[in-house]
């Protein structure tokens, strides 16, 4: 039913040439996987699809539209359009070219959860309703089945949109089912966290899939790749690898949409976003500011005040 | 060739006593759990045995107010690898023929190579993503200086060329008749299919003669140009090199991807391969057109589906060259 | 494949003590490197890698020729991080190298024949190698004719003035010399290279092999005017350029469709090029 809103809505746009181009979701040939898709024609419309796997924060492919004239419309969950006023907040789109098509959102599905659950299953055997996910008729506990990221998710709904598709949610994820997957390391010692960390790092291959699946690490030249001077290592050692993670949350620090789509990214399952969702986590904590819910207030290390009462500074 | 079949038990109390110095590849290790030992050490990807995500080449230092180099000698210790055949013909058929090139043998991978003996497991549960059978390979792919073996009627089946190499092959009995037919004739579909299925003889040519085709535009449109498919590719085996510690260190070679912008970016600002489409191109003309070009037919690429299983935004090689194949045919 | 163990380690550099740094322009020098008692086995067309500890690799062309004994000599324009370093360096330091990589010129084909050079800024270092071999005493007389045209920028962009100045006063050659913008000392020809050769020089095409070198842009316009001029593909010889860093073909960067210009080049003839993709 969304999907069918969602066609006539993309073709509608082409045709009345509100839009240049779609960049939405189209479907794989694998089961339960997704693709980002551009489409500039209304017969092209019928590809676009909307279901929990469309887990890519297509905001990221804006930043290959800043030097073009382009009108574009885009799909968005909750967390995507929190990129996007992220983007307009710091001047990388204008609102003019865009149109958000947004969707809100049940949480996304984790493939390996799905596939531990029922390991035999195909899409076939799924309804999703809006109360949830049905294997054959009968409802799933949704913690069982979502994203870690989505299950501490407090904006389901897009925060900035042209035309919604789907009724808005009344709860959050995280209202639902109060879990939070970074509550745990909170609990851990700083020895063991350090342990836990380092033993992540050992499997990075510095691949930068985290990095280039994110929405708003849109830098020219990244600090990682930089020779002159060369601030890592191009070695994927455990140190290094620390450098650049902890580097690039610095960078993400009160940018960061907790979207996750740097997690699920990641090839070799490190869960790579703990490190800027405990940041924003400070910062909603410290400073009551989370990002890209507007596109006025300043980013809290982005302003400085002379009343600033620094106790976080020991 | 020698052959023969083994108990599970036999076979698995073999690998424990070399469970030390064995390394065995995620794919076996997720295929075949029974085969994994305690102490084997599971390895992403094949490659990472041979061509280190990151090497020391060679040191230098500063000492009596001039620089010094010196030689590293690797080391060769003897290590059993277990992989599936894909992976191994990762190794043999495209590794072995970038670093083994005479007289530019690098030495390193030299080392580790001539103490590698390899074990192939035999697929018997190929994923929906894989295609070995279009690249010439196919799921009881061997060589003859490895152990081949086969999960056979609840034993294993063994063979191999070098049974001073792998002693396993000396407790195997011996297979009657019925069951060496059974064994050839399961051989003989899987090479069936790969006649059928795989790519026409011409495609190396073709892909090289498409070169300048639009779709390689809309091809690469979603690719982010990160490095995760060629990192976790088996075959992928591009390099950098750069200086690690000012006055006392190593030169350092680390993995390097065409994929990323500055692969190819000259000091000038000059870029040949400026954007996503020339990046998305190399990656599938290397593979699928350059590396057969160079290397006698034989693709870059083993059709393993890794990057086509982990790629964040589902960007898959196989259908970018049966799309690209595709219109050879229609062209001539 | 067979696995050769005894092989040497293809990456370590040798390291050899600069015996003089010659300043060309603001941003180019001159380094000569002292073989002791080696005699470089190179060919024109060559290149090495320079390694400097701590800082790392950059391709760069052997400039001096082969006939030259005992030493390596390089030029070096200022761009990045190595060639920074290098710049650096003082007499008697020592500098890695590792080579000589990839093909040459295709001396063969050029014996018995009349030889047109044609380079513009740095880029004269490579055809250098080949010029001087090819001017060499024992050499001479197995060439023909030799024009040279070199042009740069400005008078300050103009590399190896003391060459220069050697080749001007042999009668054996032609030598012109041209600059884009001249100043008030400058009494030589101004104008664009492409320009300058189409007005000066008068050549039969079918006679003469021409051998250029210089910025892309350059090579572009020089090949368009050469065959204009009537020069045919396989005589129009050049030299690549692109993001090196094994220089053995192994690291794979600096492939133009199924060639690694490290192994397979850098020298190519145009009739080469017109057969591969035009990804350099
Ligand atoms: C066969 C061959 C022969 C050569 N012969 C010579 C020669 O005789 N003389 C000579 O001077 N040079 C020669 N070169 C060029 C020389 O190799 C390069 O200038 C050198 O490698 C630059 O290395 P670097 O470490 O100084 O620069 P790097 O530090 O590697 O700088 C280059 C890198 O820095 C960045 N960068 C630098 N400039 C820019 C920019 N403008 N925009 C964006 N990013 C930038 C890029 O990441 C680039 O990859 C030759 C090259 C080849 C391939
Ligand atoms: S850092 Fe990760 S979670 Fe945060 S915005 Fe980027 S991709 Fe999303
Ligand atoms: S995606 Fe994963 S492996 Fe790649 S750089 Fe990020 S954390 Fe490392
Ligand atoms: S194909 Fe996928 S894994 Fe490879 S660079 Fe593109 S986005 Fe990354
Ligand atoms: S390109 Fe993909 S399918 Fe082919 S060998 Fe590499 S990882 Fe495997
Ligand atoms: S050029 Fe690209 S595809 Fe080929 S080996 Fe290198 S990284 Fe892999
Ligand atoms: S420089 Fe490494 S392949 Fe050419």
């Amino acid at each position: 039913m969304f999907e069918s809103i969602l066609i006539d809505t993309a073709k509608k746009l082409l045709r009345d040439k509100t839009v240049d181009l779609i960049i939405g979701y189209g479907s794989t040939h694998y089961p339960f996987r997704t693709e980002p898709i551009v489409i500039n024609k209304e017969d092209q419309a019928d590809a676009l699809i909307w279901n929990p796997f469309c887990g890519n924060n297509l905001a990221r492919y804006l930043k290959y539209y800043k030097n073009t004239q382009h009108k574009i419309a885009l799909m968005v969950k909750g967390c995507d359009s929190r990129a996007v006023q992220v983007l307009l907040k710091e001047d990388q789109i204008n609102r003019d070219r865009l149109y958000l098509i947004g969707l809100s959102c049940p949480g996304l599905v984790n493939r390996e959860k799905l596939q531990k659950q029922f390991p035999q299953a195909s899409p076939e055997d799924f309804q999703w309703k809006e109360t949830g996910w049905f294997f054959h008729g009968e409802q799933i506990d949704p913690e069982l089945l979502l994203e870690e990221t989505c299950l501490r998710c407090r904006y389901p709904n897009p925060l900035e949109y042209d035309q919604l598709i789907g009724e808005p949610r009344t709860t959050s994820p995280y209202q639902t089912y109060q879990k939070d997957y970074l509550d745990p390391i909170d609990d851990l010692s700083p020895e063991e966290r350090w342990d836990r960390w380092s033993k992540e790092m050992t499997k990075c291959i510095r691949c930068y899939a985290c990095r280039n699946s994110c929405p708003l690490c849109y830098c020219q030249e990244c600090f990682a790749e930089s020779t002159q001077p060369q601030w890592v290592s191009p070695a994927p050692t455990p140190s290094d690898n620390f450098l650049f993670h902890l580097v690039r949350t610095m960078h993400m620090a009160g940018r960061c949409v907790e979207c996750g789509a740097c997690e699920r990214a990641c090839p070799v399952s490190i869960p790579i976003a703990q490190l800027p969702l405990k940041v924003e986590t400070i910062i909603r904590e410290q400073f009551q500011f989370e990002a890209g819910t507007d596109q006025e207030s300043a980013a809290p290390l982005l302003t400085y005040r002379e009343n600033d009462p620094g106790d976080f500074v020991k | 060739m020698k052959s023969g079949k083994v108990t599970k038990n036999d076979l698995v109390q073999w690998l424990k006593t070399h469970q030390n110095n064995f390394l065995v590849t995620e794919k076996v290790a997720h295929h075949q759990p029974e085969l994994l030992c305690d102490q084997s050490k599971e390895i992403k990807n094949i490659k990472e045995a041979l061509f280190l995500p990151w090497d020391k080449l060679f040191n230098y230092h500063w000492e009596n107010q001039q620089w010094n180099v010196d030689n590293i000698q690797p080391s060769t210790s003897p290590r059993f690898l277990m992989a599936l055949p894909c992976e191994a013909r990762a190794i043999y058929e495209v590794l072995d023929r970038v670093f083994l090139q005479p007289s530019e043998t690098e030495s390193g991978y030299a080392a580790r190579r001539q103490g590698l003996k390899m074990v192939i497991v035999g697929c018997i549960n190929p994923e929906p993503t894989c295609f070995c059978h279009l690249v010439g390979g196919n799921p009881y792919w061997t060589h003859p200086d490895a152990l081949f073996i086969l999960p056979f009627h609840d034993e294993y089946y063994l063979e191999t060329n070098q049974p001073e190499q792998f002693d396993i092959i000396e407790q195997g009995t011996t297979l009657n008749k019925s069951e060496k037919e059974e064994i050839e004739v399961l051989r003989k579909q899987m090479e069936e299919k790969t006649n059928q299925e795989k790519l026409p003889e011409d495609a190396p040519q073709g892909l090289y003669d498409l070169f300048e085709d639009q779709e390689w535009e809309d091809l690469s449109w979603k690719c982010l140009n990160c490095g995760a498919c060629t990192f976790l590719c088996p075959t992928c085996q591009c390099f950098d090199m750069s200086a690690e510690g000012r006055l006392k260190g190593f030169q350092l070679k680390t993995w390097d991807s065409c994929m990323f912008p500055k692969f190819t970016l000259h000091a000038s600002g000059h870029n040949p391969r400026p954007t996503f489409k020339e990046r998305v191109r190399q990656r599938v003309l290397h593979k699928f057109s350059y590396f057969p070009l160079r290397e006698e037919g034989r693709y870059g690429c083993v059709g393993c589906g890794k990057c086509i299983e982990i790629c964040p935004v589902n960007w898959n090689i196989r259908e970018a060259v049966e799309r690209m194949v595709k219109k050879i045919g229609n062209r001539s | 494949m067979a696995i050769d163990l005894e092989n040497k380690n293809i990456y370590l550099p040798r390291l050899y003590r600069i015996m003089e740094i010659i300043p060309e322009t603001s941003d180019i020098k001159t380094f000569r490197l002292d073989l002791e008692d080696e005699n470089s086995s190179h060919l024109p067309g060559q290149f090495a890698e320079l390694f400097v500890p701590g800082v790392g690799e950059a391709p760069i062309s052997i400039t001096s020729s082969p006939t030259q004994k005992g030493i390596l000599e390089f030029s070096i324009k200022r761009t990045g991080l190595v060639t920074s370093a290098i710049h650096r360096l003082n007499s008697n330091d020592r500098l890695g190298i590792r080579g000589p990589y990839g093909n040459t010129f295709p001396l063969s084909d050029l014996t018995e024949q009349n030889l047109l050079f044609i380079a513009g800024g740095i880029g004269l270092a490579p055809l250098r190698s080949l010029i001087n071999f090819v001017l060499d005493t024992e050499k001479r007389n197995q060439f023909k004719k030799v024009t040279i045209l070199y042009g740069a920028r400005s008078p300050q962009d103009l590399v190896f003035k003391w060459e220069l100045k050697r080749w001007q006063m042999r009668d054996d050659i032609t030598f012109l010399l041209t600059v884009d913008r001249g100043d008030d000392q400058w009494k030589g020809t101004v104008g664009l290279v492409p320009n300058v050769l189409k007005e000066n020089i008068q050549v039969d095409p079918l006679e003469w092999k021409s051998i250029i070198c210089g910025p892309p842009i350059m090579i572009k316009f020089t090949i368009k005017a050469l065959l204009e001029m009537g020069f045919q593909p396989p005589d129009i010889i050049t030299t690549l350029e692109m993001r090196m860093k094994c220089g053995l073909g192994k690291c794979g960067r600096c492939n133009i469709g199924p060639y690694y210009v490290c192994k397979d080049g850098p020298v190519f003839t145009y009739q080469q090029l017109q057969n591969m993709p035009e990804e350099y």
